[in-house]
């Protein structure tokens, strides 16, 4: 038995007046002066008041529609959610990468060609080719990088993410992460720690006489470890994580505890010589980055099989080359990019370095974001916002506005300050056209020439433009 | 049937959560009844009473909640007490101190289950679509935006209307609900008398009428310029003579208007018999005898609305003073044969319409930017003649500027240009106090208005200018002062915007056959 | 580690503050809500921290504060009452109210010596009419319509408890008045029972100057200090306080504003009065509504007191 409905006027007459002013901040105060709760919006228009974008979020908004895409982003969210990711071992990408060759080389962000590539970018595929013996030296990398023998193509067109200039080659070792409850399998390469790296686009001696080590010694040990050991539960240790502070992506350090505290046994116990074994462990205690990557396949894999939902408006991938910001959308299925111009990266600077030094947004890790954590958990890493420039109070409204243009909290990965509150999940493309909020990201600032690495990190946003071509495609595709 | 309770040990809980926390139990699928309470001696008593009181009810104590619930045959018992676990465990909406604005209407009113109305005040284009958020959360509306189409006026007042919810605008600029005026309006005391209005100074005038006639105003429900036309079909003013009529604070209803479409005025009276209290009605130039067969109270100005409004539903013995005619003719001797017009400048359409048609009655040369009749109207940019009454507020006039009652300077310059017009005997002049209004109208005024004089007094002639202050004692700044302000200027000061026409009407009687 | 986040206190009860002011010692939060935190002294009494907008009540500091939502204080957790402040400790630093500068509220009531015998029975209806209106069902003013029966057999309880009452206080029947307070104490739905609500709107007028229910006030008081576990701790304090003609803001403005309608019709007053008893209702759930109906029913009986039915 439920009450009786009873008549809204009558509600009205009945109760206090508790008003939502929209547009004139001047009605705010006489209605607060006669006692009366008001809240006014910090109103813009919707779509930034291009009358293609309203239109398109209108289609969007029609009922019937409205009905089917609430359907779908509830089923995207829910696949989001229940997604248990588990590492379950490393391996040569050549071995394990779907449609990679030796003559691949696998990047960040949306498609983009070499003579397109930003400097970070340019600076890795050169290194890396140099890595992998294809060119005896840089000059002669980037004479076969423009040569049309190379073939690029974006890492999350191969269930990859790369950090940074996500370059990948085909004897870097990589992280397998399986989605245990759907399936499917992601992929990512290791930390390289430090900050003067192949990802950030540094290549000089140093940088490729890491990468062999770490094709010799690193990803073999945690391939033979990972065999020991057993698979890890990512999604509980990215809980963990997030409980200890960490926002995992930017703030690593608790996960990289964490990860190493679950690898350790098994390292001791694989077959390489004890200095062996001290290097890599000094290896990952050199650097908090450590699991940084871990955690952009763990999202990775979520993401994908929330992925080509009919109808769906969640965002399932942010990524960016350092030239172009890209969005996939999960009811547009398969590799449908929407692209806008990268943003810079605000925050502080290595010394030395000035804001012009900085290239623009790179990397594939706003996964994180896409998944619910980095930026968008930020209330979680009250440490981190001195970092990023900012004050706790702003980490909470960070949390709280990206809240506004999600579909739900995630039930599994919670934050202890908002109450246990679940992490913000399922950005969905209508509200943050709707409300002119958009993603926030925590993210490096690599420098903007070839070879230097990173400079800095801080908080950027993707391009509105990228929402807007998405908003429009999907009202095509749906009416 | 099957008693199970849950005993939350040490557990407060807002009562609105308490309240909504025994709603949802009650509404769920295998729940005869539920009932959430403290668990005191004399609740146990009464659950005993019942035959409800389990073991562990009876050990449940004063500073513990008692959720008993009541299961229908065959219900699954561990679904429900998992189900009510879940409505006691919801958290709190997420919000910090640091971040307590909403870019949404919808997370607006998702944060505050309170919220119970919008006021959208944006540009036309994007204001439907706010509306309809609006309604989509179940908030009642006030939409102050004009420019918004008339097919999406209907289409809201029609969604509005199937949900039971107010539609007020678009183009509405006064209401009052429960006592708090919205948007332009003045403050005046609560009381019985219920507004429902398309014209919002045409309310703002009926609503102070009303205050300075000892009673108060219950409700006022604007319901946009547009609703009594053809197109919208009096949607929001029918609704709105409903919700009053089933307001039990309401005692009588008052009707306010511009001429409606004639079908839609058939409409709107036709629900003055269903009503169950009297209706007052004043429709500007509409018919007695229409609004009489109807049963209802015909008014003739908005001050005849107050006052049959105030005799019908609080004091049948109130009175208003007539206009002071001896001030007519004092007025009168000061003019030259050839100061033969009147001039009216105002703020407030219905204030111009209401001097404008006392005039008409006359059947005088009367031209007006608001003129029905194509023949006399006159643009922003054409110069006065004959009996000139214009309408600041009007479009051609606001074209992109802010209203006159908050930007005064198109008006100003007018009156100095009548000023120098032999032929102008009187400038007419409203000023309107309140909620969004000018801090001073009146003193922003004065400069313009001794400036004036002065171009008369030069050129040896007498201008007369009437000025009407819209305002109550409550108002910032108050009524009082205002008036003494004009007064002190030379300027002759009505007390209502009937009277303001009568006098108008007057003079020019005067004149014209002087 | 953090430093406490310092909340300045808006207003307060003046006795609270004087009293807090010499006060030096650890209590405990009682119960957190979003408008207002409850706190308990060393000694056990119950104090209250409201949200800024929130009204001025006795035992009550209005602080600089949007809500308690996220404000990290938890019940059971202890607090710090030192010289002007209190420390709200939330192992991230906490917050420190500091008191030292807050405005004192005085709750001042009228007299009831005033009113003839006509004017109460004036306000009686007034008020009595106004909650009907604008009140809310589910305690004094009866179960709303299509309530479980569970709603429907409290209510009648309390109806008869009113009755009850309404019958022994007219008659000054000390026994009869006891029973029936015992069967009104603790009963009814709400954080504070309707009928102890109730009771607290006819303690209210029994503590001012001309009322003629000091019986009713004597009987009540030994009811509390000899059944003190019948209802909550907050029910108990706040009856108590209205004991001493101290309540919340909203009421006393109720008193005060119908204490200056002396004279006026019914019709009149109810215009007059209309604002504050609305604000006075919005209190709660049923709260404000139970505690008006209390307040209704006392100025009944006020009157004939006086001899006049």
């Amino acid at each position: 038995m439920s009450n009786p409905m009873t008549n809204p006027v009558s509600n009205l007459f009945a109760s206090d007046l508790d008003v939502v002013n929209v547009g004139l901040a001047m009605f705010d105060e006489d209605i607060a002066a006669q006692g009366a709760h008001v809240t006014t919006l910090d109103w813009t228009p919707p779509g930034g008041g291009k009358p293609e974008v309203i239109a398109a979020l209108d289609a969007l908004d029609a009922p019937e529609v409205a009905e089917r895409i609430e359907a779908a982003n509830a089923l995207a969210v829910e696949r989001i959610a229940n997604s248990q990711p588990m590492l379950t071992g490393f391996g040569r990408a050549l071995d394990v990468v779907p449609g990679m060759t030796p003559t691949t080389i696998l990047h960040s962000g949306p498609p983009i060609t070499w003579d397109r590539m930003a400097g970070a970018m340019k600076g890795a595929v050169t290194g890396a080719l140099v890595f992998e013996g294809l060119a005896a030296d840089l000059d002669e990398a980037a004479v076969l990088a423009a040569s049309g023998e190379i073939t690029f193509s974006p890492c999350h067109e191969h269930d990859c993410v790369g950090s940074m200039a996500g370059v990948t080659s085909a004897s870097m070792y990589m992280h397998v992460v399986r989605n245990e409850t759907y399936g499917n399998t992601a992929y990512t390469n290791l930390s390289e720690q430090m900050a003067k790296i192949l990802r950030m686009g540094a290549n000089d001696d140093s940088v490729i006489e890491r990468l062999v080590w770490m094709r010799d010694v690193l990803g073999p040990m945690l391939k033979e470890a990972m065999e020991i050991g057993g698979p890890i539960d990512l999604r509980l240790m990215l809980a963990q994580a997030l409980h200890m502070g960490d926002e995992c992506h930017n703030r690593n350090i608790a996960g990289t505890l964490l990860l190493q505290q679950a690898l350790a046994p098994s390292l001791l116990q694989t077959s390489f010589p004890v200095e062996h074994k001290k290097e890599v462990l000094d290896f990952i205690a050199s650097s908090d980055y450590f699991s940084g990557p871990t955690w952009m396949a763990m999202a990775k894999a979520a993401l994908d099989a929330a992925h080509g939902i009919e109808g769906s408006t969640v965002v399932t991938t942010m990524a960016r080359n350092g030239v172009e910001f890209g969005v996939r959308v999960s009811g547009l299925a398969g590799d449908q990019w929407f692209t806008g111009p990268a943003q810079q990266v605000i925050g502080p600077m290595f010394a030395g370095y000035k804001p012009e030094d900085s290239g623009l947004d790179i990397g594939d890790s706003a996964i994180t974001e896409t998944y619910g954590f980095g930026g968008f958990a930020m209330s979680a890493a009250p440490a981190i916002v001195a970092l990023v420039g900012g004050t706790v109070q702003e980490a909470i409204g960070f949390t709280r506005e990206m809240g506004e243009i999600t579909t739900a909290q995630n039930p599994n990965v919670t934050i202890p300050m908002l109450d246990f509150q679940g992490i913000p999940t399922g950005i969905d493309v209508r509200k943050v056209l709707g409300t002119g909020i958009l993603p926030v990201i925590n993210t490096a600032i690599a420098h903007k020439e070839a070879g230097i690495g990173m400079i800095g990190a801080g908080i950027t946003h993707p391009p509105v433009e990228a929402f807007e071509k998405a908003a429009k495609a999907l009202a095509d595709s749906l009416i | 049937m099957s008693t199970t309770a849950v005993v939350k040990k040490n557990t407060y809980f807002d009562s609105v959560s308490l309240m909504a926390i025994s709603t949802k139990a009650n509404g769920l699928d295998g729940v005869e009844q539920a009932f959430v309470a403290m668990g005191t001696e004399m609740n146990k008593g009464v659950l005993g009473n019942l035959g409800l009181l389990t073991p562990e009810l009876e050990a449940a104590g004063n500073g513990d909640l008692m959720v008993v619930v009541d299961a229908a045959d065959g219900a699954d018992i561990d679904a429900l007490l998992v189900a009510v676990e879940e409505l006691l465990q919801r958290k709190s909406p997420a919000g910090g101190e640091a971040a307590v604005t909403h870019r949404t209407i919808a997370a607006a009113a998702q944060d505050n289950p309170a919220a119970n109305l919008a006021v959208i005040a944006v540009n036309g284009a994007y204001a439907g679509r706010e509306a309809r958020k609006a309604l989509d959360n179940g908030l009642h509306v006030l939409l102050f935006s004009d420019n918004v189409p008339v097919e999406e006026e209907v289409a809201l007042k029609q969604l509005a209307h199937d949900k039971g919810l107010l539609m007020m605008g678009p183009d509405c600029g006064t209401a009052i609900i429960n006592n708090v005026a919205l948007c332009f309006g003045n403050a005046v005391r609560p009381g019985s008398v219920g507004v429902v209005a398309a014209s919002g100074t045409g309310a703002q005038e009926v609503s102070v009428r009303i205050h300075t006639l000892g009673a108060g105003v219950s409700q006022l429900i604007g319901t946009g310029g547009r609703d009594l036309s053809e197109e919208v079909g009096g949607i929001m003013m029918i609704d709105g003579i409903r919700a009053l009529a089933a307001d039990p604070a309401t005692s009588v209803i008052v009707l306010v208007s511009k001429p409606p479409a004639p079908a839609v005025e058939k409409k709107v009276l036709a629900e003055i018999a269903t009503a169950g209290k009297p209706v007052v009605v004043y429709f500007v130039g509409g018919s007695e005898e229409a609004v009489v067969a109807a049963g209802g109270h015909f008014a003739a100005s908005t001050q005849d609305a107050a006052l049959k409004a105030v005799r019908l539903g609080v004091d049948p013995d109130v009175t208003v003073e007539p206009l002071d005619t001896a001030r007519v003719d004092e007025v009168a001797a000061l003019l030259s044969p050839e100061q033969r017009y009147v001039r009216g400048l105002f703020c407030g359409g219905t204030l111009c319409d209401e001097s404008m048609y006392a005039m008409l009655d006359l059947g005088h040369d009367v031209w007006s930017n608001i003129q029905k009749d194509p023949e006399r109207r006159l643009g922003a940019d054409s110069p006065s003649t004959g009996h000139t009454f214009l309408d600041f507020g009007d479009d051609d006039f606001t074209n992109g500027r802010p209203h006159p009652m908050i930007d005064p300077s198109l008006r100003l310059a007018r009156l100095v240009e009548e000023a120098m017009d032999p032929e102008v005997a009187v400038v007419v002049m409203d000023f309107v106090l309140g909620f969004g209004a000018h801090e001073d109208p009146v003193g922003v005024t004065l400069p313009a208005i001794e400036q004036a004089k002065r171009i008369a007094a030069d050129a040896g002639r007498h201008l007369e200018i009437v000025g009407y202050v819209l305002g109550t004692d409550l108002d910032t700044p108050v009524l009082a002062d205002q008036v003494a302000a004009l007064k002190a200027a030379g300027v002759t000061v009505t007390r209502s915007s009937t009277e303001t026409g009568q006098f108008a009407r007057a003079i020019a009687r005067k004149v014209t056959h002087a | 580690m953090r430093t406490a986040v310092e909340v300045r206190t808006r207003s307060g009860d003046a006795v609270l503050l004087a009293r807090l002011r010499a006060l030096d010692g650890c209590g405990s939060v009682h119960s957190v809500f979003r408008g207002v935190v409850n706190l308990l002294l060393p000694d056990g009494e119950l104090i209250a921290l409201a949200a800024r907008g929130r009204e001025n009540a006795p035992r009550t500091l209005v602080v600089e504060i949007a809500h308690w939502g996220h404000s990290g204080v938890a019940a059971g957790r202890p607090v710090e009452f030192r010289a002007g402040g209190i420390a709200l400790p939330d192992g991230a630093g906490g917050l420190w109210v500091d008191a030292r500068e807050a405005e004192e509220w005085h709750p001042i009531v009228p007299s009831l010596a005033a009113f003839s015998p006509a004017e109460l029975g004036t306000a009686a209806r007034a008020l009595d009419r106004l909650t009907r209106t604008y009140g809310q069902s589910g305690g004094m003013l009866g179960a709303a319509a299509a309530a479980a029966p569970m709603e429907i057999a409290v209510c009648a309880a309390l109806d008869r408890g009113r009755a009850a009452l309404v019958k022994a206080v007219r008659t000054s029947d000390t026994a009869g008045i006891r029973a029936a307070i015992l069967a009104l104490h603790g009963l009814g739905p709400g954080l504070t029972p309707a009928g102890d609500d109730f009771l607290t709107g006819i303690a209210l007028l029994s503590a001012l100057d001309g009322s003629g229910l000091d019986g009713y006030a004597r009987t009540l008081r030994d009811v509390l200090a000899t059944h003190s576990g019948r209802t909550t701790l907050l029910s108990t304090t706040t009856l108590h306080e209205a004991l001493s003609g101290r309540v919340r803001a909203a009421l006393v403005d109720v008193l005060n504003v119908l204490a200056a309608g002396r004279g006026q019709s019914e019709r009149h007053l109810l215009d007059t009065v209309q604002n504050p008893v609305r604000r006075a209702l919005a209190h709660g759930h049923t709260s404000g509504t139970d505690t008006l109906s209390g307040l209704a029913t006392g100025l009944h009986l006020e009157r004939e007191l006086r001899g006049s039915l």
